[in-house]
């Protein structure tokens, strides 16, 4: 998803669910800031750099696809923008270990993993909750593709239809795909860009949903194509569907963080929330626009009764840099930063208990002389000593 | 391209340089050495394709074509091994015509990148032309010159260039999209 | 809107396979002819030999380059033929795997192709394995004695690559038996839900 759902429909979310703007603002802007908080943007900051939630495309193109290297990969997108739908799978038929490995890590919605992930924010702040709120839009955008480079799970090709509305009749338009960087895409011809073909299996060029494009990111975009794991099944993707469903996921989602008993259950849309707003909503998601933030904008003043200030990626940036080694974590960063990293650990270690070194050794394996995330473990014995 | 992989084109590009040089010292021995290392490359990568598609790409939409892809490298691979007892002649040849349709290859390439509005097609252009020009040139010192030592260095000399793109390649910024 | 039945999954997989193995026979057919040419012109001592060593066709008035000429203008015709008939069989297949319209003698032609192909297979296998049959003294030598002496070489690897082209042609053929099947069904399901 985009920053038109992640920022601004994450804000209208959270203030129907009963937080107050200033922690609506927090939520969402943690939720935004998933897709910004990078290796380089730590190191600037003097953050740690394991605590990374996305990578830059420059960052993508060094990237080293050893195995150490696709580990740490995995990791970040796996853990914030693909997550794995069912960690114990039945592969397709009879397929290979390695196969079945990648196969699991497919991102779909209503997950266990979703389920843990949301606990995980449960009396942590809206930092927390931003963050799971951002994995958890991404699972309805970003679902049949995984976290990891590969050819085999991740690939697209000329059976690529899309389903565009044309007065009052549905019609389908085969998908023409590009691969310049400079054009844009043109919803009105159904031609859009997407990554070149690459034919080895790790290519980076093969992440996540790259050979589909930016179609599963824009909210109007309805299509069908065969997904390279589907053995020639067919998927109809139907993306304003999926993104209310997603908003309403979300409410409820947030509603449930709020109250101190509560438990989040999968299979749950607060609709009912969204009834005063529901035809906007569904005219934000129908209209082929390339970006909504504007009408979310509109609604976010419409549901709040102000107005939402565009993201600033270096909002809280000063007040952590200023900060002492010992009030960092309490800053708007450093509590960003520990639930990323607890994030992260988390669906290492379910990766890894599922049999699978895709994503690495999880930080909790620390007591057997392998671990992962350093710094985590580091801030959490630090911690634990002051206390 | 990644840091891995600018590392590996520079040590490949030094190979083809070194490779170059003992053709154009003792071409005949250096032709068998140049043919051997065509015939285990192809080979390799044969056999690397087929482990793949038997451990991932079967179970993959369209996997097939990495079988088949991997079927032609290892005859390619082992059709090279069976050229290398052959006169000198058919080497020449046999290099000539895969020169010439590496060049074509590249040239597709480049219409291809063209077509589908690509930036970076320069580069591909010109390995794609060279690798033509320079096969031909193999193929008339060696059939109607009936000059294989010029053909031998013409070959020299279309290694040493793709060297050189090669190694340029290293240090050019990458133009690739990446979709977040 | 979806279609995920056994039937749709084995036509979306047969056109998917039309395709693929089309781009392939086009190739296949490119590099036959370019092979046959390259013959020519790399053992024109064989080729002359075997041409002057024969009673009927020695032509003793006609000078050698002429009869090389002759022979290759011959051989790139026929071998452009060949070429063709593969574009055509190859386009044919792509177009089929793509729902577009396409004329169905392909369907023949490739399954006259896999016929020529398995024969190819059995000869170019039967004259290796004989080659092979040798006292231990033209084996140390293999390549250099029958080789040279032999117009055709049939090594090792013409062998595999006859019979990767011979099953790449039978997916083709029982893909595009399979699609039009489909099709068929599909048009009669058609028409009547229609009448009914």
């Amino acid at each position: 998803m985009q920053i038109d759902f992640h920022y601004y429909a994450t804000y209208c979310a959270a203030v129907i669910a009963g937080y107050s703007c200033r922690d609506s603002e927090k939520i969402a802007w943690c939720a935004q800031f998933v897709d910004r908080c990078t290796k380089t943007f730590l190191d600037r900051i003097g953050g740690p750099v394991s605590a990374a939630t996305t990578q830059l495309q420059l960052e993508m193109m060094e990237a080293d696809t050893s195995l150490l290297g696709l580990q740490e990969i995995t990791r970040i997108w796996a853990s914030f923008h693909f997550l794995p739908g069912d960690l114990y799978a039945q592969g397709p038929g009879k397929c290979s270990r390695r196969f079945l490995h990648k196969y699991r890590l497919i991102c779909n919605t209503d997950s266990e993993l979703l389920v843990d992930t949301v606990e995980l924010a449960r009396a942590k702040g809206p930092e927390a909750a931003g963050i799971a709120m951002h994995v958890l839009a991404d699972t309805w955008a970003h679902r049949y593709f995984a976290g990891t480079p590969s050819l085999v799970i991740n690939n697209t090709g000329y059976y690529f239809y899309e389903i565009m509305r044309e007065g009052d009749r549905e019609v389908e338009k085969a998908v023409k795909f590009n691969h310049n960087p400079v054009t844009k895409d043109r919803p009105d011809r159904a031609v859009y860009t997407n990554t070149m073909y690459q034919g080895t299996e790790r290519s980076m060029m093969n992440l996540g949903h790259g050979r589909a494009g930016h179609l599963p990111d824009y909210s109007y975009a309805r299509y069908r194509y065969m997904p390279s794991w589907g053995g020639y099944m067919e998927i109809m993707k139907d993306n304003p569907l999926d993104y209310m469903h997603a908003f309403c996921q979300m409410i409820y989602a947030l509603k449930s963080l709020r109250d101190p008993d509560g438990r989040f259950e999968t299979g749950h849309y607060d609709r009912e929330a969204i009834r005063p707003w529901e035809e906007t909503i569904r005219q934000i998601f129908e209209v082929r626009r390339l970006l909504d933030s504007e009408d979310w904008k509109k609604l976010g003043v419409e549901i709040s009764g102000r107005a939402l200030e565009d993201f600033d990626e270096e909002k809280y940036e000063k007040e952590y840099v200023e900060a002492d080694q010992d009030s960092r974590d309490d800053t708007v960063l450093g509590r960003f930063i520990m639930a990323a990293l607890a994030q992260k650990s988390m669906v290492t270690s379910r990766i890894f208990s599922s049999g699978s070194l895709l994503a690495g050794y999880p930080a909790d394996y620390r007591f057997n002389g392998l671990k992962d995330i350093r710094d985590f473990f580091k801030n959490l014995i630090d911690k634990g000593s002051k206390k | 391209m990644t840091r891995f992989d600018r590392i590996v084109n520079c040590i490949f590009g030094i190979l083809q340089i070194a490779f170059a040089i003992v053709l154009m010292v003792s071409p005949g021995r250096g032709l068998i050495l140049v043919l051997a290392a065509i015939s285990i490359g192809l080979t390799l990568t044969g056999v690397q394709t087929l482990i793949y598609y038997l451990d991932m790409a079967r179970s993959m939409v369209g996997g097939k074509s990495v079988l088949y892809r991997g079927l032609i490298f290892l005859d390619l691979g082992i059709l090279t091994r069976s050229l290398i007892d052959d006169p000198r002649i058919y080497l020449i040849a046999y290099i000539g015509l895969l020169t010439v349709i590496t060049g074509m290859v590249g040239v597709f390439r480049t219409y291809d990148l063209i077509r589908r509005g690509a930036v970076h097609w320069r580069l591909t252009a010109a390995y794609g032309i060279t690798h033509v020009i320079m096969g031909i040139a193999v193929l008339v010192f060696g059939f109607f010159l009936r000059l294989p030592v010029m053909a031998v260095f013409a070959y020299a000399l279309m290694l040493i260039y793709s060297a050189c793109i090669r190694i340029a390649a290293v240090f050019k910024e990458n133009k690739m999209i990446y979709i977040q | 809107m979806v279609d995920n039945t056994r039937e749709q999954i084995r036509y979306r997989k047969s056109c998917s396979t039309l395709v693929r193995v089309g781009y392939g026979t086009i190739m296949i057919g490119w590099w036959r002819a370019a092979r046959y040419i390259g013959l020519i012109l790399l053992k024109k001592s064989l080729v002359l030999q075997q041409i002057r060593g024969n009673d009927v066709l020695s032509y003793p008035g006609i000078s050698d380059t002429r009869i090389i000429l002759i022979l290759l203008a011959l051989v790139t015709a026929l071998m452009s033929f060949v070429a063709l008939m593969h574009l055509f069989i190859g386009l044919s297949a792509i177009r089929e795997g793509m729902g577009k319209k396409t004329i169905g003698l392909y369907i023949p032609l490739t399954l006259l192709m896999i016929i020529i192909s398995f024969a190819r297979a059995l000869n170019k296998l039967s004259v290796f394995l004989s080659s092979l049959d040798l006292n231990d003294d033209v084996l140390l030598n293999l390549n250099v004695d029958i080789i040279n002496n032999s117009l055709v070489t049939p090594t090792f690897a013409s062998v595999i690559i006859e019979l990767t082209f011979m099953i790449m042609l039978t997916e083709q053929f029982f893909a595009a038996v399979r699609i039009r099947w489909y099709r068929r069904q599909m048009k009669k399901n058609q028409t009547e839900s229609q009448s009914g």
